[in-house]
C-alpha cells in the first residue's frame, strides 16, 4: 500500500487538510490522524510534506487493484 | 477479509495471498451479486444545511481560483470561495514548477506565436495568446511580490491562504459542490455541495447564492497511477454542461508518463519539483515542434509493443543516445536561467536529467529502481488549458450561460490547442484567466440584482446530491471507476483511436451512464464524493469518446488511424458539445479565423513537422483517388 504508517502524531490536523483525495482523518476519540481510506491514496507525500515532526511513512509501492467482482 | 458498511471487501484489506487467490480462482468464479446491499444507507433530509449569499462564489482554490477571488475582491465585492480539498493543497496547483512568462523587452512576438500555433496545431486561440504575452510577466511579479518564488511548490498553499485572507475572502473548504442553481431566467445563482468528512458529525448540506459564479474548478482525469491529479475529476465540466454549457477540446490529451517499477507513485516521479524552493523559468520561446507532450509513447506501444522512452538496456529503440532533443534545448537555456531578472532563478538541466529517462545499468546503491518511462499516468486528462467550459470571447464568460464564469484548467480556452507545447504556460494561463474571471465577473455582478433561486431548485438538487447515500442498493463508486479506467486508458482506445475501437468503448460508456450512475450507492460521505467524481468522470469519457469520433482528422495528441492526417479544410475548428433538449450529447463544429490556419504556400510537412504512422500513404491516397 501507498501510505503506509502514521507514528508519532501530534494532532495538528496538518496532513488531513493537505490530503487531496480524504485518505486521512481526525480520529474524534484520540484526536490524532488515522488513515481511513487508503485505497484513494495518490502518493503524492503531500501529507507527509506537510507534517511538522515527519510522523508520516509511505511506499512507492506499484499498487494494482483487483478487479473483484461486479459491483 | 474485513468488510466496509457497502458489504464488499475493501482492496486495502486484501491479504496478498487473497489477491493471490483471487488471481486464481478466475474471472468467472468471481461473479458476486450484481449489485451490493449499501449497509451504510441513511435517510439525509434531515442532515443540517448551511446557507451562505455572496457576490460573487469561486469554486476552486488553486492558481485560478485564488486569482480570481482577489481580482474580485479589490472591486469591493463580497467573496466565497469554495473547495473539496484546500487552499493551494489540492488540484493541480501545488505541482507546477516551471513557467515561461513573455518579456517583450527580450524576445520576438511573432516568433512566439509562430512556434506555438505551430506546436499546437493551428487550434490553439491566439487571442489567449496574446492575452498571456501581455500579461504573464505581469504575473509573474505578482507572483514573485507574494513571496511565491521563495518557496517550493506545496509551500505556496501557505501564500496563496495569506494572500486571500488579506484580500478579505472568505474560504470554506472541504466542500465538495455537486450542482449549480439556476434561477427562473436560467441564470446561474450560486452553487449546492456537502461536507463529506463524517468522522465527528454527519455530512452537512451547503447551499451558496450568488450573483456571479467562477469555475476555477480544475481539469479532471481517471484517478490513473503515477500523477497527483486524482481529486481532479472534471467536476466543473459536469455542473456546467448540466447547466447548459457547452463544452470543448475532448479530443486532444495530455501525455505525461510514469515508471515501470513504481507506476502508482506520483511523488517519485515529481520529487525534483517538490525538493527545490525557487521557481523554473523557461527561456526562449516554445519550440515549433519539439518540447510538447506528443502521443509519442502510445505510438510507440501500438507499433512496437513497449511505450518505455529509451527501450531496453543495449536495445535499438527509439529514443536513444543522449538528450531527447526538448531536454538539449533546456540545457542550453539554462546559463540564462539562472540569472533571469537577477533573481537567481534555478537551472534547468542538472534537475531535468533525473526525470522522464531509463536508468542505464543497474541503479545507484541505496536509490530506488525506478524503471523505464511509460505512457498513461494521466489517462483522461486534456490538453492543459485546451479541455474545458468553452467561453465565446476572452471574458470568460461560459457561452450561452449568464452568471456564470470559468476560468483556468476548467476553461475550454484552447490557449494550447491540439498539444501541451512545452513547459510552462499551465499555472500562469490558470493565473491571467483567474484574473479576467475576476474582473469580467465583477463588473457583471455591480449592475446585478442578486439572483433569486426558487426553494424547490434547492431542494431538488440536494436530493439528487444525497441520492447515492440514501439508496438501498446499487453499485460501488470504486466499481464503476475500475471499469472506466479499464475501458478508457488502454493506449488503443484512447490514444490510438479508429472508429470501431471508439465505437465500442462508447457503448460500454453509455451502458455505465445509464443503467450504473442512477444506481451508485454511498455508505460513507467519503464515499458519496466518490460517487460524484465517478459519474463525472463518466460523463467525460463519453465527451472524449464522442469528440474523438467526430473530428475526423488526425490532429495534434488526436491520431485517428483510419484518418491518420491534418484535414484543414473540414477540420480547422474546435469541437463543441452540449446537452440537448432530449438529454442527448449534441456536436458541433466552432469556425475558426481563416487567418490562424497554416501558411497555404507552405508545403505541409512544413506546417506539420511531426508526422503519423500511415500519414503520407493516406494522403497520397487521397490525393491520387
Ligand atoms: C505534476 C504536475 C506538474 C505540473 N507542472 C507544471 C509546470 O511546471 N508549469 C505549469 O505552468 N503548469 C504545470 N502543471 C499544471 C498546473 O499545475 C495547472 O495547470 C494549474 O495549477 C491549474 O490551476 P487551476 O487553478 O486552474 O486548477 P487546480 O489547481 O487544479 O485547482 C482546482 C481546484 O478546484 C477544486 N475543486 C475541483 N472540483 C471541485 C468541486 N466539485 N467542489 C469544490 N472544489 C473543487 C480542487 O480541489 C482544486 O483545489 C503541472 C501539473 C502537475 C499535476
Ligand atoms: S500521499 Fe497524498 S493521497 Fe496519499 S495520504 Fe498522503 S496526501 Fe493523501
Ligand atoms: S500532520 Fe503529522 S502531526 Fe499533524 S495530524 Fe498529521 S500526522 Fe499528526
Amino acid at each position: 500500500m501507498a501510505i503506509d504508517r502514521i507514528h508519532g502524531c501530534t494532532g495538528c490536523g496538518n496532513c488531513v487538510r493537505a490530503c487531496p483525495t480524504d485518505v486521512l482523518r481526525m480520529d474524534p476519540e484520540t484526536e490524532l490522524a488515522t488513515i481511513a481510506h487508503p485505497d484513494a491514496c495518490q502518493i503524492c507525500h503531500l501529507c507527509r510534506l506537510s507534517c511538522p515532526v515527519d510522523a508520516i511513512t509511505l511506499t512507492p509501492e506499484k499498487a494494482i487493484r483487483p478487479m473483484v467482482s461486479w459491483a | 477479509m474485513t468488510q466496509t458498511p457497502t458489504g464488499r471487501t475493501p482492496f486495502s484489506t486484501l491479504s496478498r495471498r487473497d489477491v493471490l487467490a483471487i488471481g486464481a480462482l478466475g474471472a468467472t468464479a468471481l461473479a458476486a451479486p450484481v449489485a451490493i446491499r449499501n449497509l451504510g444507507t441513511r435517510p439525509m433530509g434531515q442532515s443540517v444545511k448551511e446557507r451562505y449569499d455572496t457576490d460573487i462564489l469561486v469554486i476552486g482554490s488553486g492558481f485560478a481560483g485564488t486569482f480570481a477571488a482577489v481580482e474580485a475582491r479589490k472591486q469591493g465585492h463580497r467573496v466565497l470561495m469554495l473547495d473539496k480539498g484546500s487552499v493551494g493543497w489540492s488540484g493541480l496547483s501545488p505541482w507546477a514548477s516551471d513557467s515561461r512568462p513573455f518579456d517583450p523587452s527580450i524576445y520576438d512576438r511573432d516568433e512566439w506565436m509562430e512556434n506555438l500555433s505551430t506546436n499546437c496545431e493551428y487550434v490553439n486561440d491566439r487571442g489567449w495568446f496574446d492575452i498571456f504575452m501581455d500579461e504573464s510577466l505581469d504575473i509573474f511579479e505578482t507572483l514573485d511580490s507574494w513571496g511565491v518564488h521563495r518557496c517550493k511548490p506545496f509551500e505556496r498553499s501557505r501564500v496563496f491562504r495569506r494572500v486571500l485572507r488579506q484580500a478579505g475572502v472568505e474560504i470554506v473548504e472541504r466542500v465538495m459542490v455537486s450542482s449549480l442553481l439556476k434561477d427562473s431566467a436560467d441564470r446561474i445563482g450560486g452553487a449546492v455541495g456537502f461536507t463529506f468528512d463524517d468522522s465527528s458529525e454527519d455530512c452537512r448540506a451547503i447551499t451558496v447564492t450568488a450573483k456571479a459564479t467562477i469555475l476555477c474548478t480544475g481539469a479532471g482525469a481517471y484517478k490513473s497511477p503515477g500523477f497527483p491529479n486524482w481529486g481532479q475529476t472534471f467536476d466543473g465540466d459536469a455542473m456546467a454542461y448540466e447547466a447548459g454549457a457547452a463544452i470543448t477540446g475532448k479530443e486532444f490529451h495530455d501525455t505525461h508518463g510514469t515508471f515501470s517499477n513504481i507506476s502508482a507513485a506520483s511523488y517519485e516521479n515529481w520529487s525534483w519539483a517538490q525538493e527545490v524552493t525557487g521557481a523554473f523559468i523557461m527561456v526562449g520561446p516554445p519550440g515549433r515542434e519539439s518540447g510538447g507532450l506528443t502521443i509519442e509513447s502510445a505510438l510507440r506501444a501500438a507499433e512496437t509493443g513497449v511505450s518505455r522512452r529509451g527501450g531496453p538496456p543495449g536495445g535499438g529503440a527509439p529514443g536513444e543516445g543522449g538528450l531527447p532533443p526538448e531536454f538539449a534545448a533546456m540545457a542550453k537555456s539554462a546559463e540564462i536561467n539562472q540569472s533571469y531578472k537577477g533573481k537567481g532563478f534555478l537551472a534547468r538541466e542538472d534537475l531535468i536529467l533525473d526525470f522522464g529517462l531509463p536508468p542505464e545499468g543497474p541503479p545507484p546503491q541505496g536509490k530506488l529502481d525506478k524503471g523505464y518511462s511509460v505512457g498513461g499516468s494521466t489517462a483522461g486528462m486534456g490538453v492543459h488549458k485546451s479541455e474545458g467550459v468553452f467561453s465565446a470571447d476572452h471574458s470568460c464568460k461560459a457561452d450561452g450561460l449568464d452568471g456564470l464564469y470559468v476560468a483556468g484548467d476548467a476553461l475550454g480556452s484552447m490557449l494550447c490547442g491540439a498539444s501541451y507545447p512545452g513547459r510552462g504556460f499551465s499555472s500562469y494561463g490558470s493565473a491571467i484567466q483567474g484574473r479576467r474571471a475576476g474582473q469580467f465577473a465583477g463588473e457583471a455582478v455591480a449592475a446585478m440584482e442578486p439572483a433569486e433561486i426558487a426553494q424547490s431548485e434547492i431542494d431538488t438538487r440536494i436530493a439528487a446530491m444525497w441520492a447515492p447515500r440514501e439508496r438501498a442498493q446499487g453499485y460501488s463508486p470504486d466499481w464503476a471507476t475500475q471499469v472506466l479506467q479499464a475501458t478508457m486508458t488502454p493506449f488503443h482506445i484512447l490514444y490510438v483511436k479508429e472508429e470501431r475501437r471508439l465505437a465500442g468503448a462508447l457503448s460500454s460508456i453509455e451502458y455505465l451512464r445509464k443503467h450504473i450512475v442512477p444506481m451508485l450507492v454511498a455508505s460513507s460521505g467519503h464515499e458519496l464524493r466518490l460517487a460524484h467524481e465517478a459519474a463525472n468522470m463518466l460523463l467525460n469519457a463519453e465527451m472524449k469518446l464522442r469528440a474523438g469520433l467526430y473530428r475526423t482528422e488526425s490532429r495534434g495528441t488526436h491520431y485517428r488511424e483510419d484518418y491518420p492526417a491534418r484535414n484543414d479544410d473540414d477540420w480547422h475548428c474546435w469541437v463543441l458539445m452540449r446537452k440537448s433538449a432530449e438529454g442527448g450529447m449534441e456536436m458541433s463544429k466552432h469556425a475558426l479565423p481563416e487567418a490562424w490556419k497554416p501558411d497555404t504556400a507552405a508545403s505541409y510537412r512544413d506546417n506539420y513537422p511531426r508526422s503519423y504512422p500511415g500519414e503520407d500513404s493516406y494522403r497520397a491516397a487521397r490525393h491520387t483517388g
